[in-house]
């Protein structure tokens, strides 16, 4: 699988670590171990698309402290927090701070996969997205200024008559800068193309 | 004795004092009084007495017995010196009259010698003399001197110092009076008993009146009030307090007696509300105890609980795929499986029930809650030399909280921090605690210049059990965890700094409050 996730498992607890690796790698999906916060911060290879799986509760930086680091170093990785008793009151917090979704001990497997699966889904999304924003911003780069000029004021509204106006050149210019904008973009018509622009804003 | 009877004896006693020396020294001045007035009727009677003997001696012929002149004293004088009633007046002889008297073959008149001694004093001292004779009796002589008063005349030498042989200056006799001083003593003790009689009537009547008077203005409020006071002093707060719109000393008195009744109501208030208070606390920390051990039961219990649940759920779904595998052994492996799980339900439930429902938040002023449980961590400081400050003035932040709870938890780390200094130089504990908002959130920290903590301390501050004092539960900070964590809020310890130790944490402020709106 060229894409297959890499599952981050952090827990003091190493007995539950392997548990957890024993079933999450049952189905095909690598998992790297942590027995701590720190270490994790450390060790983390920038891998995508990957899910965190944290356990809410643990000695040093606690599963809430490593959702606020990975939060302030724009890791946007989706998390899953292990809870155990009486940790839900600290859901809301941790809903805020970017954790998509908690398992609570002892799990149920198939719960825990799915869970997983989700994450990982949701991770890919998010990088197929990125990829995408990262391919439009390349594409304005390789507009020339005048072209840049053109597309602005036909993505605010403008008609080719009214940007040749505003421009001070000749309609037929503007038609040839527009059909390369057009062509550059792989866009079809102007929705298209105000679409791709509004993605990255 | 209570107070009236107390003034009362001592005005009356005072009075009829006065009273008896007042009457003493009128007495006195009557007596002197009717002393002078008994001697001038002496001495005037003794004058007429001395004016008709000098006649009767000047002018007598040579026969006395048929001389009237004598003849006429000598009546006068046979019946005044024999009367018994109030006036008795006599001749006396001085000792060369008598003399010569006796040497005569025959007397010519009477020997009349000094009938007492008062006669004899004044013959011997030739000189007046006068005073009381027995109760009732005023006595005076005056005695004759030859050549002087009454014995000037040339005359009286002729017969007194050629036939008598008496010197001039010397006595010749004397003229006695006694006059009955009873009718003026009588008048006298009269007055004087009328006058004692007025005087204890008076007194007694004003000591009654003053009695009735302080009885009325002072003892009676004063009495009542002490007895008012001795209530108040049990307990009792809720009687009235009189007398408090006089103008008097009374009215002071009880208008302070207001004021002492006003304070003991307020030391009561202050005092119910600590007990309440401290109930509460406590009554938070037995729960929060017990709920935090049960969690941590259930939380520790999670663990191994999971590991089983999920091998034995992986089992059952790999055995669940394979043809060849044995129903039973699906079967147990998925009664473990379950029971894994029931055993978590049910701890959790205990716990639960244990934990009980969630207090009542309410919004609450966090300056409010430090200020009002900053005298309960300044005695635990002062008690332990440890100077507290409070650092809570600048803020303004409502927060939506429990405030047992919250209170509990601040002193829960104040009490830390005290302990936390005991093996520190006297001189350098200090205890702070403050607030500040930070990113929307109430932020509370609490710094103290004890030992510090190791990092093995500070990685499991907060676990259940976990303690560094000898005689700790090390429920205390898991307990804190709880609560500030429940309200939405964190725990961090600050990198140690300088000898300082802070550990703070902080809470979501109230919805529609950003901290500065207020």
């Amino acid at each position: 699988m060229p894409d297959s996730g890499r599952i981050y498992i952090v827990d003091d607890d190493a007995e539950l670590r392997s548990a957890l690796r024993y079933l999450i790698e049952s189905i095909g999906l690598t998992v790297v171990e942590f027995d701590d916060g720190r270490s994790f911060l450390d060790g983390y290879d920038g891998h995508r698309p990957a899910s965190f799986v944290f356990d809410m509760r643990m000695p040093g930086l606690s599963g809430l402290d490593l959702v606020d680091e990975i939060v302030r170093r724009s890791i946007d990785v989706p998390v899953l927090m292990l809870t155990g008793f009486g940790d839900v009151p600290s859901a809301a917090r941790a809903f805020k701070s970017g954790v998509i979704d908690f398992l609570e001990k002892p799990f149920n497997n198939q719960e825990v996969l799915d869970k997983i699966q989700q994450c990982l889904d949701l991770d890919r999304q998010n990088h197929v997205v990125e990829a995408q924003k990262a391919r439009v911003r390349e594409k304005l780069n390789s507009l020339t200024p005048r072209e840049l000029e053109v597309l602005n004021l036909i993505a605010a509204g403008q008609s080719n008559k009214q940007v040749g106006h505003t421009l001070g050149i000749a309609l037929k210019t503007v038609e040839i800068h527009r059909a390369h904008v057009m062509e550059k973009f792989d866009a079809n018509n102007v929705v298209e193309l105000v679409t791709l622009l509004n993605s990255i804003r | 004795m209570n107070l009236g009877t107390k003034v009362s004896l001592g005005v009356s006693s005072a009075l009829i004092f006065i009273l008896v020396v007042s009457t003493m020294g009128f007495i006195s001045y009557q007596t002197s009084f009717v002393e002078k007035k008994l001697l001038q009727r002496a001495e005037e009677t003794l004058s007429i007495m001395e004016a008709m003997h000098t006649q009767a001696m000047l002018h007598r012929g040579v026969n006395t017995d048929t001389d009237p002149v004598i003849a006429t004293m000598n009546d006068v004088l046979d019946r005044l010196s024999k009367a018994r009633s109030n006036m008795m007046v006599w001749f006396v002889m001085g000792p060369k009259v008598l003399a010569y008297q006796d040497a005569l073959a025959q007397n010519i008149y009477e020997d009349e010698p000094p009938r007492d001694d008062i006669d004899r004093e004044a013959l011997e001292s030739g000189r007046r003399v006068y005073r009381y004779a027995g109760d009732n009796m005023f006595r005076l002589t005056r005695p004759v001197v030859l050549g002087k008063g009454g014995g000037a005349h040339p005359k009286c030498a002729t017969c007194h110092s050629r036939k008598m042989g008496i010197r001039q200056g010397e006595v010749i006799g004397a003229y006695s009076i006694a006059l009955s001083s009873s009718t003026e003593q009588r008048n006298l003790v009269e007055t004087e008993r009328l006058a004692i009689i007025v005087s204890v009537l008076a007194s007694v009547v004003i000591a009654i009146v003053c009695s009735f008077m302080i009885r009325r203005l002072a003892t009676r409020p004063i009495s009542e009030m002490t007895a008012k006071m001795g209530e108040l002093a049990a307990g009792n707060l809720s009687l009235e307090i009189p007398y408090g719109n006089r103008f008097d000393e009374i009215g002071d008195m009880a208008r302070s007696v207001r004021v002492f009744k006003e304070n003991a109501i307020e030391k009561k208030r202050v005092e119910d509300s600590a007990r309440q208070h401290e109930i509460e606390l406590r009554r938070v920390l037995r729960r929060s105890t017990m709920g935090e051990m049960a969690s941590a039961l259930v939380h520790e219990l999670a663990q191994p609980l999971a590991i089983i649940a999920t091998y034995s759920g992986m089992l059952v779904a790999r055995f669940k795929r394979r043809n060849d595998a044995e129903p039973e052994f699906i079967d147990i492996l998925d009664k473990i499986n379950s029971a894994s799980h029931r055993a978590s339900r049910i701890s959790k439930t205990i716990a639960r029930h244990v934990r009980g429902t969630e207090p009542q938040r309410e919004i609450v002023d966090l300056k409010g809650l430090l200020k009002s449980i900053s005298p309960l961590v300044d005695a635990d400081a002062r008690e332990n030399s440890v100077r507290f400050t409070l650092e809570a003035d600048d803020i303004d932040a409502v927060v939506h909280a429990n405030a047992t709870e919250i209170e509990s938890v601040i002193l829960n780390l104040a009490h830390n921090s005290v302990e936390a200094m005991k093996d520190v130089d006297r001189d350098g504990r200090s205890l702070r605690i403050s607030a500040s908002i930070e990113n929307k959130e109430a932020v509370i920290a609490v710094t103290d210049t004890g030992s510090g903590m190791s990092a093995e301390t500070r990685d499991r501050l907060f676990e259940p059990f976990f303690t560094t004092k000898r005689d700790g539960m090390g429920m205390g900070l898991a307990i804190c965890r709880t609560i500030v964590e429940n309200h939405g809020g964190r725990f961090s310890v600050d990198p140690p700094k300088d000898h300082l130790t802070t550990i703070r944490f902080t809470l979501p402020l109230a919805e529609g409050d950003d901290g500065d709106a207020r």
